[in-house]
């Protein structure tokens, strides 16, 4: 494996994602700057500007350890814990009920499209 | 040194769980909570404050910003399912950020939660990564989002499972569709449990949501 290429590529995407902070702040946009980052590699893979394997290895191991990164944030809480304390329930139970609502929903809306889609398909054979 | 200490035990306990989920396979265990729960458990046990902790921690939190970037990859690599698939993938997503969006303002309407709360618990649905970002971006607290989302991924993925079954979804691109809208990453964890296709179409679902939410949910706050 060529290990010595993930901090190089890293270190490429780390420059997509401050060119779309740069953007947003530029053209005042309030989405999240690596999002808008993400939009811009998507199109350069698109258009083929950028070759795929240019920051594959590289994405593929963020990907992979993508929970990790994300620890420092959740060690957050501990400055709001007596409020998490307080609250916490509350919260827990909308989150809940929400995604179950929500999953449910879209499991099914989705699912009678793609049916019908396919029964259509089904028709033309 | 501090950085170094905080940042070895942050990979170490990740790692470590991350080890035994693989060994175990169950989304109550998923590698985030088990590792986030004890590493909370241990910095208030030894009174270690939360500026402190980050000397180490800012380092493996700057890797979170090109992690979003490199979302980029599975979007490009499945292409084919969005140009086949395009329909029910954006209604399914589309409906799913719409009914996050209500749901989450009727219950800040309903139990008078606080502007505060009511920012924080928006991004409920999406992918951690961007649901921090997008907190920070309403006005929220963004590690209370963090473990918002991260309760909405288990939520989903252990009970998701069940509530197909009840409701008889059983297209394996429908169950995608509804896991990874509504439960983002721990729930693509678990759709990879029932197969490639589950997983990937999760993956898609996902990213959607991501894009979707931080498109509108601004705009909601201005309309209210």
């Amino acid at each position: 494996m060529r290990t010595w290429l993930i901090p190089v590529q890293v270190t490429g995407l780390w420059g997509i994602y401050k060119s779309g902070c740069w953007i947003k702040d530029l053209l005042q946009i309030p989405i999240p700057g690596s999002l808008i980052g993400m939009i811009l590699l998507l199109c350069l893979l698109l258009t083929g500007i950028i070759p795929e394997r240019w920051f594959a290895i590289g994405s593929e191991w963020l990907l992979r350890w993508l929970p990790l990164f994300f620890l420092p944030s959740i060690a957050g809480v501990l400055g709001v814990l007596p409020f998490l304390k307080e609250q916490g329930w509350t919260l827990a139970g909308v989150v809940l009920v929400n995604t179950l609502f929500v999953m449910m929903i879209s499991s099914l809306m989705s699912q009678r499209l793609l049916r019908r889609r396919y029964s259509q398909e089904g028709e033309m054979d | 040194m501090t950085a170094l200490i905080f940042g070895g035990i942050t990979v170490g306990l990740y790692w470590l769980f991350r080890s035994l989920y693989h060994k175990l396979k169950h989304p109550l265990l998923s590698p985030i909570a088990t590792s986030g729960f004890v590493l909370i458990l241990l910095l208030s046990y030894c009174h270690v404050p939360y500026h402190t902790y980050m000397v180490g921690g800012q380092w493996i939190d700057r890797l979170l910003g090109p992690a979003v970037v490199a979302f980029a990859y599975p979007m490009y690599r499945h292409r084919r399912l969005l140009r086949l698939f395009w329909l029910p993938l954006l209604s399914g997503v589309g409906i799913a950020v719409l009914m996050t969006l209500i749901m989450v303002t009727s219950w800040a309407k309903i139990l008078k939660l606080q502007p505060l709360i009511f920012h924080t618990l928006l991004p409920e649905s999406v992918t951690t990564p961007v649901a921090v970002d997008l907190s920070r971006e309403l006005g929220g607290i963004p590690s209370l989002t963090a473990v918002m989302v991260v309760f909405a991924g288990m939520c989903g993925a252990v009970l998701g499972p069940w509530l197909y079954r009840w409701l008889g979804v059983n297209h394996p691109l429908a169950r995608g569709i509804g896991l990874g809208s509504a439960s983002h990453g721990i729930g693509t964890a678990q759709a990879f449990e029932e197969g490639e296709v589950v997983g990937a179409v999760s993956t898609v679902s996902m990213t959607l949501t991501a894009l979707v939410t931080a498109g509108v949910s601004i705009w909601i706050l201005e309309i209210l």
